[in-house]
């Protein structure tokens, strides 16, 4: 079978970042890549082409929507869009993100006396 | 539904996401070409960045698949593609399976229908017949005797119940002649203990067992006949010998066996002889054992009490022993033997098919390396390759497993004539769900035989060499030389295989054709035997019988194309045999003797002249050899040397047919000639002749009738005659002694004709699948067999170097083949009469044999490959 290749920082995250990202605005894929990666600082390295998967999984979960258009640039692609289900998701999936990391600083910081 | 809407949208999804990562590279390279970049520096760069394409667009497309499911369809898809793209390969590993695989479909279906369907008894398990055997006869498996049984029944803890019976043969009258009907006297337990419930009516109560009781249990077939499958049946009469009895119950359709094929049941109502006398060891036994109790805990029981028994009643039960065997061995024990041994037969043909196709997996595989390793290129990891191989291989197996099935269905009907009829349940064989779900078992077993191994060697890739060989260098690499490695051990594995096939076939063959050869004794072409009954009811005195049979024998040697006309008690080769006790003038001196046993037959005037056995000394018996005046007997020769002890016995005194306890002396009168069994190696058997017309008692004769012209076409003469004299007298068992002995080479014949098939096959199989390893090897030493000659080696030099080469392969193959055989063919020495499981010629001539045969498998390559130019051959890679 396929090597599980590091597509995840952690199972989720990327899916994460790709809703939280297009709940801003709708976006491309080429686009969508740019905008994670800069917005990570380039600390986050992503293989471009591990997010098509990610989006194929939330377009079958119905928490995408996505459309073919127009691009600033003049080309023809597909526009992602979050649907409301994909808001609501993204909103549960922060907060459970949030008391995870929330836990894992609790423990990772040294305990002051 | 929306997952159907799914399943059709999806080609729509797949090119959008085709089209969607190609805008993508192509909206990267376009601002990496903005940012100065060349075009094709741009394009790598983009890919860099993106990563594998392929694996890519592959991992988004299984988003929207049943994963496990969906990938097994694609690699059938491919691996059926690529199957349709080398026709040839396919139709002979499927034929080759097919083969093999329908050959054990065949067999299973036989063994399924004849030993491992359940006999449809309740509880059978607990369900014992108990026999015995005594040191006096030779016969495997004798009765009890009705006190013995009472003995059996208070003593013998382990048994919960015994319920004797009895066959019996009856006259059964109706429209036309009367008929004769075999059936069996039952207990009221019988029944109940076999857990067989009527179809229609009752089984037999306690009150039916009385004497006087005349009441009758129909068996399915006799009911069918006779009432056409009227359950009215019930309450009508029938008449049994003479008298009417009443049907009470109609039984459900059994199974074809001895033991559950009889046509009617009565009731047992012993005599006042089998209540009082041990001699009588004549009642078959069904016992069921308590719950908890084992076979061996009872057979222990009843040797303690046999021991006891011939310690109490030396004169009918010293030499006895009882032996309890379970209902299912004793109905179909038999049969066992043979079919295991027909199925271990099939199982090497299957192996030695798997062995050929393995190979042909393995050069495949050689063939298609190339393709796998850009398959490994291209991302597809070694598990993805070996599913792709075992999906093929499974592929190919089941189709072999569709082919297996229509030849086991096709040859069917040719497997039920080829097998004897007397193997029980044989008329059961068919093509139902234990046989399908056998023979798709084996094609797995099949695919995983001939498939794992090349398939874990095949997928084993080195993508660099793979590629850049591209054609060279054969067995250079591990790879290759694992290859080389596992050919050369299915070589060895396929010689041992045929080895001990071959050796097999050829004792069934060889045992068959020794049988065929026995001389008998006597002339058995332009015979017949035609049985005469005389029930009680019709002769109460014995006397009447003979005259009959006298008056029957004159109006029958009257009909133009009778030879000669004689009857007997038995015959020679018939399915009875009858003995008795006898003493000589020697033995009644020698006091340490214990009773002596002859076979002994009484038969007419004029015996001897029909069958055509010799006769050496004195005469035949006549019309004067009446009751009343000296007994007179005629003696075989084997009787003669062995207790006589010289060939001039005409004229001694014999004591033989007591008439009650005490000793009678008559004379011999004659001296004949030895009759044989087919038993080839069997020593001839004293035998002691009476005339029928001293004869104490009948229950029936066997006439016989030499014949001009074809025997059967004489028999609606003698059957008129014996008409004339009697018109209710039923004539049975109508049969040539040519068709007796066919009867009788049956388990023989089948046995050695099928071993025989299956041998052969083994043997083609084995053949072809050698020839090809040995050609695929010689071929891959061609360029070693170039760089000799150019260097001055000798053809001959060469040649040899090839087949040593070969002939060690073969060497261990056989040698391991001998070694199995000789531990396997024991098993057979059972069913081998006239030869032994181990005898040295058979066994040689199969290892020579099969050594030239390989060699010639070897030699066939090697001399091609030597009249190529060394040139040719160097530069061939």
């Amino acid at each position: 079978m396929r090597k599980p290749e590091q597509r995840d920082l952690f199972p989720g995250a990327l899916e994460m970042m790709i809703l939280r990202t297009l709940k801003r605005q709708p976006l491309h894929g080429y686009a969508l890549a740019l905008h994670i990666k800069r917005a990570s600082n380039d600390l986050l390295q992503i293989e471009e082409g591990s997010l098509y998967p990610a989006l194929q999984r939330l377009l079958k979960e119905e928490l995408l929507k996505a459309e073919w258009g127009i691009s600033s640039t003049n080309r023809r692609v597909r526009i992602y869009k979050l649907t409301p289900a994909g808001a609501k998701h993204l909103k549960r999936e922060i907060s459970k993100f949030e008391m995870m990391f929330e836990g894992i600083t609790r423990v990772l910081t040294p305990v002051k006396s | 539904m929306r997952w159907v809407k799914k399943l059709f949208s999806r080609r729509r999804i797949y090119s959008d996401l085709s089209a969607e990562i190609r805008e993508h590279l192509e909206e990267r390279i376009a601002e990496l070409v903005d940012g100065g970049m060349s075009r094709k520096e741009a394009a790598a760069a983009a890919r860099r960045e993106f990563g594998n394409v392929t694996l890519v667009e592959e991992d988004s497309r299984e988003v929207w698949r049943w994963p496990t499911l969906e990938n097994l369809i694609i690699d059938v898809r491919y691996g059926w593609r690529s199957l349709r793209k080398s026709p040839g390969f396919t139709a002979v590993v499927v034929l080759t399976l097919a083969l093999g695989i329908g050959a054990n479909t065949a067999i299973f279906s036989v063994v399924e229908a004849v030993l491992l369907k359940p006999l449809p008894f309740a509880d059978a398990s607990r369900l014992v017949d108990i026999g015995s055997r005594s040191t006096l006869f030779d016969f495997e498996h004798l009765g009890v005797s009705l006190p013995d049984l009472a003995d059996i029944r208070a003593n013998v803890p382990a048994f919960s119940a015994v319920s004797p019976y009895q066959s019996s043969s009856m006259e059964l009258a109706g429209e036309g002649k009367p008929q004769r009907v075999e059936g069996a006297d039952i207990s009221e337990d019988f029944f109940p203990l076999l857990g067989i419930k009527p179809l229609y009516g009752r089984t037999f109560g306690a009150s039916d067992v009385q004497p006087g009781s005349h009441n009758v249990i129909l068996g399915h077939a006799l009911w069918r006949d006779r009432f056409g499958g009227n359950r009215n049946a019930i309450g009508e009469s029938i008449r049994l010998d003479g008298q009417p009895y009443t049907v009470i119950g109609v039984m459900p359709e059994l199974p074809h066996t001895d033991f559950t094929s009889e046509q009617l049941w009565t009731t047992f109502i012993p005599t006042q002889e089998q209540l009082t006398s041990r001699q009588n060891h004549d009642l078959s036994v069904l016992a069921q054992l308590k719950p908890g109790a084992t076979l061996e805990q009872a057979q222990n029981e009843l040797d303690v009490l046999a021991l006891r028994l011939a310690g109490a009643y030396p004169d009918a039960d010293k030499g006895w022993t009882l032996h309890a065997t379970s209902l299912k061995k004793f109905i179909l024990g038999y049969a066992r033997t043979p079919l295991l041994i027909l199925f271990c037969a099939v199982g090497f043909v299957l192996l030695i098919a798997c062995a050929n196709v393995s190979n042909l997996f393995l050069s495949r595989g050689w063939a298609r390396r190339r393709e796998f390793a850009i398959r490994t290129a291209i991302g597809a990891t070694r598990g993805a390759l070996l599913r792709q191989l075992a999906v093929e291989s499974l592929l190919v197996s089941l189709l072999g497993g569709v082919g297996a099935f229509l030849i086991a269905t096709w040859t069917m009907s040719g497997l039920r004539a080829i097998l004897p009829p007397e193997i029980p349940r044989v008329q059961d064989i068919r093509m139902e769900s234990h046989v399908v779900w056998f023979t798709l078992a084996a094609s797995l077993l099949a695919a995983v035989l001939s498939g794992l191994a090349p398939a874990l060697l095949n997928s084993r890739q080195d993508v660099s060499t793979a590629i850049k060989e591209s054609g060279t260098g054969f067995g250079s690499n591990a790879s290759g030389r694992s290859h080389n490695f596992l050919r050369q051990l299915l070589v060895v594995g396929e010689m041992a295989l045929a080895v001990v096939l071959l050796v097999g076939a050829l004792l069934a063959v060889q045992s068959f054709a020794r049988i065929v050869r026995v001389n008998p004794g006597f002339r058995p072409d332009h015979l017949v035997t035609i049985r005469i009954d005389f029930p009680k009811f019709r002769f109460a005195q014995v006397d009447r019988a003979v005259d009959f049979i006298q008056q029957v024998l004159d109006s029958s040697r009257a009909i133009p194309g009778v030879e000669a006309a004689s009857a007997g008690l038995v015959f020679p080769l018939g399915d009875a045999v009858s003995e008795s006790t006898f003493e000589t003038e020697q033995s009644v001196k020698d006091q340490n003797s214990s009773r002596r046993m002859a076979r002994m037959n009484l038969v007419a005037p004029d015996f001897f002249r029909a069958f055509g056995i010799p006769l050496i000394a004195g005469r035949d018996f006549n019309g004067d050899d009446r009751k009343g005046k000296t007994p007179v007997f005629i003696v075989n020769e084997a009787m003669a040397r062995k207790y006589f002890g010289s060939p001039d016995v005409v004229g001694k005194r014999l004591s033989a047919l007591r008439d009650s306890n005490k000793t009678v002396w008559g004379q011999i009168v004659g001296e004949v000639g030895n009759v044989h069994d087919l038993n080839p190696g069997a020593e001839p058997k004293p035998e002691i002749y009476g005339p029928l017309s001293q004869a104490h008692a009948a229950a029936g004769v066997y006439l016989v009738v030499r014949t001009g012209p074809e025997p059967m076409t004489i028999v609606p003469a003698i059957q008129e005659q014996i008409w004339k004299l009697d018109k209710d007298r039923p004539v049975t068992s109508i049969k040539t002694i040519d068709a007796q002995i066919q009867e009788d080479d049956g388990p023989a014949r089948s046995q050695s004709v099928l071993l025989g098939i299956f041998g052969a096959l083994g043997f083609l199989l084995a053949l072809v699948g050698v020839y090809g390893v040995m050609s695929y090897l010689v071929s891959q030493q061609t360029r070693e067999i170039g760089i000799r000659m150019a260097l001055g080696a000798e053809r001959a030099q060469v040649l040899r170097m090839v087949i040593v080469h070969g002939l060690k392969l073969t060497v261990a193959g056989v040698v391991i083949g001998i070694g199995a055989a000789l531990v396997l063919t024991r098993y057979m020495s059972s069913l081998l009469l006239g030869i032994s499981a181990s005898d040295p010629l058979t066994f040689a001539g199969v290892a020579v044999l099969l050594t030239f045969v390989a060699v010639g498998a070897c030699f066939v390559p090697a001399s091609r490959a030597m009249r190529v130019d060394p040139m040719v051959s160097l530069r061939y890679e």
